[in-house]
């Protein structure tokens, strides 16, 4: 009898907090906003551009990484959702195409590869590819001329390239937008890529670019949203640094 | 190769001055030093785009401008020097194949803004058989004054690709005439030409 009463007390214990909560998820306030995880597992994020929506909102999949502290370990150890579909990559190309970004001008880099495969995919998009970073800064003043936007992807090394040729963006004053992945950042094996990694930033901003970094996986969409907006509102040079601890150790032995 | 070769005999501003004598709609971006002024000589256009710095830009910022504008013909006016710093954009203008794009190099085997040292073109490469190395539809070496109609007439043809013609002109200074620096200007100037306002 005794065992009888426990359980009965359990199940009405139970009872009593499942209706709790179910009255509570009706009453409470919806709280789907900015940054917030909606009901099916995805986030939504209103992309404004000039105070007015411009493009569809940037849909992304709930991800399976985002914590903090594992971050701090090889990226690459961790459980990885379709990249094409989900992650930092994939925000990279949808707050670009958010922006109305209509030429990707690159030289490759494993960290850029999944918004490279869609920009190749799209048909609104003109892929073009460089055999030199500087080559992009040409090409994006010219598409600009006919008031098209346009993004340059390329690696910490490749900002140096670009150093002298920024002079066309200085005096010209058109939107410049960079995305660079970083070397010679983090946990770098090939320390060749030290001298250029460690100088990224400052060689940017010696040349008037407003530079950002990203090392949080969620902190991506948001910078590269900043630094679109401030590339197109304010026909400002702006670069994104992802680095080297989000992209992850490259494996040099497999 | 390696031994300094004759260069061009054309008169530079007689080619630029007649390449676009009558020009309609035709977007025009420059090289900086001569190629620049020899365009602003022909006469100051809403549609110049002038490049006073980022050497080896040229071919480039026209790859842009065309890739963005296929209705209009672009076409590139730069100096040999110009175009060898950006020597490798002829491989990625390939890639793209923007048949409204036409690229003249303005060749006189020097470089010309810093005291006349012979150039690789003047050492003997020749930008034309570059061009048709690295697949461009349409190439030609201008040796004559003639050779510019027919480059004329190539400008709109929209069935050969891409195109580039390298004119042989003489190395000889011809006086300066400077077009606007303001970068920021000419931008604005060439954007609102083309319906686009200042942001």
């Amino acid at each position: 009898m005794r065992s009888i009463g426990i359980e009965t007390t359990f199940f009405y214990y139970v009872a009593a907090l499942t209706f709790v909560a179910f009255v509570a998820s009706i009453l409470l306030p919806n709280l789907k906003r900015h940054g917030y995880l909606d009901g099916d597992g995805r986030i939504e994020e209103n992309v404004a551009i000039g105070g007015t929506k411009v493009a569809e909102p940037i849909v992304r999949r709930a991800r399976l990484i985002p914590t903090h502290h594992q971050s701090l370990g090889n990226p690459d150890d961790r459980p990885q959702p379709d990249p094409m579909l989900a992650g930092w990559q994939r925000d990279v190309f949808d707050v670009l195409k958010a922006h109305d970004v209509k030429h990707i001008v690159y030289v490759p880099d494993a960290g850029h590869s999944v918004a490279i495969k869609l920009a190749e995919a799209d048909e609104g998009i003109h892929s073009v590819v460089l055999t030199t970073e500087e080559e992009g800064i040409g090409y994006i003043a010219g598409a600009w001329l006919r008031g098209e936007r346009s993004a340059l992807l390329l690696q910490s090394s490749g900002a140096g390239n670009c150093i002298n040729t920024l002079a066309l963006q200085v005096m010209a004053r058109f939107p410049l937008l960079m995305v660079v992945t970083m070397r010679g950042d983090w946990a770098e094996f090939n320390a060749w890529q030290n001298p250029m990694g460690q100088a990224t930033e400052a060689s940017l901003k010696l040349m008037g670019v407003a530079v950002w970094r990203a090392d949080q996986p969620e902190d991506v969409a948001p910078l590269l949203h900043g630094a679109a907006t401030m590339a197109f509102n304010g026909d400002n040079a702006t670069a994104l640094l992802l680095g080297q601890r989000l992209i992850g150790e490259k494996k040099w032995v497999k | 190769m390696g031994e300094v070769i004759e260069g061009g005999t054309l008169d530079r501003r007689e080619v630029v001055a007649k390449l676009l004598e009558g020009r309609q709609d035709l977007l025009v971006v420059t090289g900086l030093g001569s190629a620049s002024y020899d365009v602003m000589a022909a006469g100051d256009h809403d549609n110049n785009y002038y490049v006073w710095a980022a050497m080896g830009s040229a071919v480039m910022t026209g790859l842009g401008l065309a890739k963005a504008q296929p209705e209009k013909s672009v076409v590139v006016i730069t100096g040999d020097g110009e175009a060898l710093m950006g020597f490798a954009a002829l491989a990625t203008v390939v890639v793209q194949q923007p048949a409204n794009l036409t690229v003249v190099v303005l060749d006189n085997g020097h470089f010309g803004e810093t005291g006349m040292q012979v150039s690789h073109a003047g050492r003997g490469i020749q930008f034309d058989s570059v061009a048709a190395a690295c697949g461009f539809g349409w190439t030609d070496r201008v040796t004559d004054i003639a050779g510019i109609d027919a480059l004329k007439a190539k400008i709109a043809d929209r069935s050969s690709g891409v195109k580039l013609a390298v004119v042989k002109i003489a190395a000889e200074e011809a006086p300066r005439v400077l077009p606007p620096r303001d970068g920021a200007y000419v931008k604005n100037r060439f954007r609102a030409a083309l319906g686009f306002q200042p942001i």
